[in-house]
């Protein structure tokens, strides 16, 4: 089928101007960014950048150990925040899967966190999570505890973004898992009380084959979600104690706007971009828009 | 108001071709039903009129201008839908005001005209008490009649209509056909009406075009083709509730055999057979022409029988082929009886079996 | 399904408190560092670094008074109004784009049309520390670093997968009829798509405007790098809390309750299109 003229005039009115954005601010910026990424690019040297091949990829690969760390600390944040959040957040899908008074209106208040700025998140739990007079302690010595480094130990400041990540993200694992819950259909499991199942087969061979297309979405979310995070890192351990928490997005940043290396950062980007690129046209393609 | 002129029209879905070098003539000022099978053609053909389709070949002329490019805006139509198609986020008013809105009529009412239109319309479709009405707040048949309203408040040139009764219930539907022909009588719009029910289309219909696989099968005045179809799809089509099609052999000499049945045509049917290129053929009886009698030569099994009023159906099963029986008397059978049936051959036609012709004089 | 697992009267009503239970410990660790926020805002300095915690202290206003006016040379109030500016232009664009883009998408044969919305959705997981090396050369170049207009395109382009997303969905469930009996009424392709179809996905358009300006407001890292004061938003001045080491909690904390509150009333009101509008409908 052919489109009349105004169709297409109309299509191209409509279409052109995002397609526009999207060309100028994602497409380019990704060229631009191999681009950069070939050079010697350094906001501090008063000389213009200098092609240098492959270097700064091969400094990457070969030589740059904190590069290898950043990349370790993410996958142990991303492992940690992410399965935490998927075992709590199914847990309490099922919780709230009842009809009982007052549990919807506790459910959307919990769903608050969500939406909140990062940043704020990142303060509180800063706050919350001081060794001195932080109010995690006091609950800790409530308890009859000591008191923890959160923020300064090695180990412990991970556990300390892992924490804030947790608080903020578990709400919206359990909203998409019980609304997953909530969409099975009824019969199904009369269906299979009939057949004499019990409520233990009917879990493992029904519930969760079923709720499988939802936890796999949130967890592909997630899983990138907690991979660009830095705010978090930004506000409560730059990246400290010792790399601990220095994870990939945080080293971009610093190599690129505190060292001003341009070139090497561009070259981080890339790699970047590259592993969220295929997850996501994975994601996109195959799981939120099948054909 | 303008005569339509379609010809030589073409189009394809992908392979597979819907129109192939289509003619067609609508005189001005005419009620015109298109009626055929789902799949026919019908639909496409209004679309392809209204403009909404745009892609084919060959012309499209109102009182001879080409309008094959211009868009459905520019084409002066107004057309009712199926689902009706209200706009949902405005009154009654709001929905008949809508086609006088329209950037392209600009200047062309002032706000008083425009007014008054929306209130004749709305008189002749007797909708006034509703106008403030949102749509969630009418009925099925009070929506129709709004969206009649709305395709006819600008008197366009031609009135599209796409199947409009069909979502509503028997009596209104009823007395809805005859509101419409009153209100084409009054405005004189030549309508198109893309119907599937052989009843509504016969009532209807000033000039009746059938339509199967693409093509025209026949066009005129409804009666006339009832009476006198050119092949058997349409005698069968048209006809369903008043005519059986049976598959015969010739035999030789003005005879013919259905079944172990052998029996000799009458005159006006013998004289046909003999340009009959093939020895099968179609013989079309009025459903009358069979009766139940013990001492009939065909045996038929009983598969439905209904009353309808003081008549009684029964279709039966003869030699694989099925015999729609209409009888004044009540025959006392239920499904799966075999009973014998007597056939007296009065008015029926012949078509050639292969390739539907009908046979004439 | 919901009470598949309980079969007697009183095992519902066991597990029934024990719902309510955890529910209720997981809503209070929810709600807990709002709760922080809010009232170390309303604490004097030596309430805040009190041990053990003060739970009952005599509330004040100050800190906020020094936030807006006088903390950090001009006080939070030009963040706040740069935040706004940015916030409402940017979500304008990109729900007036999207909305375009997806009804062209939706309702005609564009070349490619398949993989650019693809291409749109997939832009939802493009990390902003990747993009920002490339970004901030860009607006150095074209003279947009430190403006507002730098950061409401890159918010926009940032916005619009969610908007094509969501509205999406809304332009489908319209029956093509009501669009086809405007053409029919004289309205042109460009007329039909704002006299009818936007007016008709109202719901997905105020859903999709909050969520965007939501995602705006939050913002952090593209904003910290592009601008230095003119045009910083306000999660540009609570990043510069980490600077001075801490001992402005009060008004810090009180600009934090600025930027949270309102976004908390939102996510309130949203609810039922939060999980479709943050997971590309693969929930609903």
């Amino acid at each position: 089928m052919s489109q009349s003229r105004e169709a297409r005039r109309a299509a191209t009115i409509l279409v052109s101007p995002a397609v526009l954005l999207l060309l100028a601010l994602n497409i380019f910026p990704i060229i631009y960014a191999v681009y950069i990424s070939l050079h010697h690019w350094s906001l501090s040297s008063p000389n213009p950048p200098r092609f240098a091949g492959l270097f700064n990829y091969q400094e990457l690969w070969q030589y740059d150990d904190r590069f290898m760390n950043a990349l370790g600390v993410s996958a142990v944040f991303i492992v940690l925040a992410v399965g935490i959040e998927l075992l709590l957040g199914f847990a309490l899908a099922f919780v709230f899967n009842a009809k009982l008074k007052g549990l919807e209106t506790l459910r959307k208040l919990s769903l608050l966190p969500v939406m909140a700025m990062p940043l704020v998140v990142g303060l509180v739990w800063f706050y919350m999570l001081n060794e001195n007079f932080g109010v995690t302690n006091w609950f800790l010595t409530l308890f009859g505890f000591e008191r923890l480094p959160f923020l300064t130990d090695g180990t412990l400041a991970m556990l300390s973004i892992v924490i804030a990540d947790i608080w903020q993200w578990t709400p919206f694992v359990t909203l998409v898992i019980f609304a997953a819950l909530q969409s099975l259909p009824e019969y199904v499991f009369e269906a299979a009380r009939m057949d004499g199942l019990t409520e233990r087969e009917i879990f493992w061979r029904i519930t969760l084959p079923l709720l499988r297309p939802a936890i796999l979405v949130v967890c592909v979310i997630r899983a990138i979600d907690a991979f660009r995070m830095i705010e978090l890192v930004f506000v409560m351990t730059k990246g400290g104690p010792g790399g601990n928490t220095e994870v990939l997005p945080w080293y971009i940043y610093t190599k690129g706007f505190l060292s001003l290396d341009l070139g090497y950062a561009a070259a981080m980007a890339v790699v970047m971009i590259v592993v969220v690129t295929v997850v996501a046209q994975v994601f996109v393609r195959k799981i939120a828009a099948p054909e | 108001m303008a005569n339509i002129q379609i010809s030589q029209l073409s189009k394809s879905f992908g392979a597979h071709r819907v129109f192939d070098a289509l003619d067609l003539e609508i005189p001005d000022r005419a009620y015109v039903c298109l009626l055929g099978p789902s799949g026919c053609g019908k639909s496409t053909l209004m679309r392809i009129i209204s403009g909404l389709d745009s892609d084919h070949t060959g012309s499209i002329r109102f009182d001879g201008h080409a309008v094959e490019s211009l868009s459905s805006a520019d084409r002066d139509i107004g057309m009712a839908f199926q689902n009706y198609a209200l706009y949902p986020h405005h009154t009654v008013e709001g929905n008949l005001r809508f086609p006088l809105l329209a950037p392209k009529q600009k200047g062309r009412w002032s706000s008083a005209e425009m007014t008054k239109r929306v209130h004749e319309t709305a008189d002749l479709l007797r909708i006034t008490p509703l106008l403030h009405r949102t749509i969630d707040q009418l009925s099925g048949g009070q929506q129709q009649r709004v969206s009649l309203g709305r395709a006819l408040i600008r008197h366009p040139k031609v009135l599209l209509l796409d199947e409009p009764v069909t979502h509503l219930d028997a009596r209104l539907r009823f007395s809805m056909r005859s509101e419409l022909k009153q209100i084409h009588k009054t405005m004189g719009t030549t309508t198109i009406h893309v119907t599937h029910d052989q009843q509504e289309a016969l009532a209807m219909a000033d000039v009746l075009v059938i339509m199967r696989n693409g093509r025209i099968e026949q066009s005129g005045p409804g009666m006339r083709i009832y009476r006198d179809p050119d092949n058997s799809f349409v005698a069968g089509f048209l006809g369903d509730a008043m005519r059986t099609l049976l598959t015969i052999e010739l035999a030789g000499e003005g005879r013919a055999r259905l079944d172990t049945y052998e029996f000799a045509l009458p005159d006006d049917l013998a004289s046909l057979v003999a340009q009959a290129p093939h020895r099968e053929i179609t013989l079309a009886l009025p459903n009358t022409s069979f009766s139940i009698d013990p001492t009939g030569p065909l045996t038929g099994t009983v598969v439905a029988h209904e009353m309808i009023e003081n008549t009684q159906r029964i279709v039966l099963k003869v030699a694989g082929q099925r015999i729609k029986l209409l009888s004044n008397r009540v025959e006392r059978v239920k499904n799966g009886d075999g009973v014998r049936i007597r056939v007296g051959i009065t008015d029926g036609m012949i078509f050639d079996k292969q390739s539907g012709q009908r046979l004439r004089a | 399904m919901a009470t598949y697992s309980l079969t007697t009267p009183n095992s519902i009503r066991a597990t029934g408190a024990l719902r309510y239970l955890i529910a209720a410990i997981f809503v209070g660790f929810c709600l807990f560092p709002f709760y922080v926020v809010i009232s170390t805002s309303l604490k004097i300095e030596s309430d805040i670094f009190a041990w053990p915690p003060r739970w009952i202290f005599r509330p004040i206003w100050d800190n906020y008074e020094a936030a807006l006016f006088v903390f950090g040379g001009s006080g939070v109030l030009p963040f706040l109004i740069n935040s706004i500016i940015v916030t409402c232009v940017s979500t304008i664009l990109a729900v007036g784009l999207g909305a375009m883009v997806s009804y062209g998408l939706t309702r005609f044969r564009v070349f490619a049309g398949h993989h650019i919305f693809f291409f749109i959705l997939s832009t939802r997981f493009a990390p902003p520390v990747a993009f920002v090396v490339p970004l901030y050369l860009m607006l150095r170049q074209v003279g947009l670093l430190d403006t507002h207009i730098g950061l409401i395109l890159i918010y926009t382009s940032m916005n619009l997968s969610l908007v094509v997303w969501i509205i999406r969905g809304f332009f489908e469930s319209i029956p093509i009829e009501i669009e086809e009996a405007a053409r029919i009424d004289g309205y042109t392709h460009l007329q039909v798509f704002t006299k009818v179809a936007l007016p008709l996905v109202k719901p997905g358009m105020i859903t999709t405007s909050i969520l965007s300006a939501i995602m705006a407001w939050n913002e952090f890292l593209i904003a910290t790098i592009m601008t230095q004061s003119n045009a910083s938003t306000l999660p540009v001045y609570l990043g510069g809390f980490s600077g001075s080491m801490g001992l402005e909690w009060g008004p810090y904390m009180a600009v934090g309750a600025m930027a949270v509150l309102p976004i908390m009333i939102f996510t309130l009101v949203l609810q039922k299109h939060l999980v479709r509008g943050l997971t590309f409908g693969a929930v609903r």
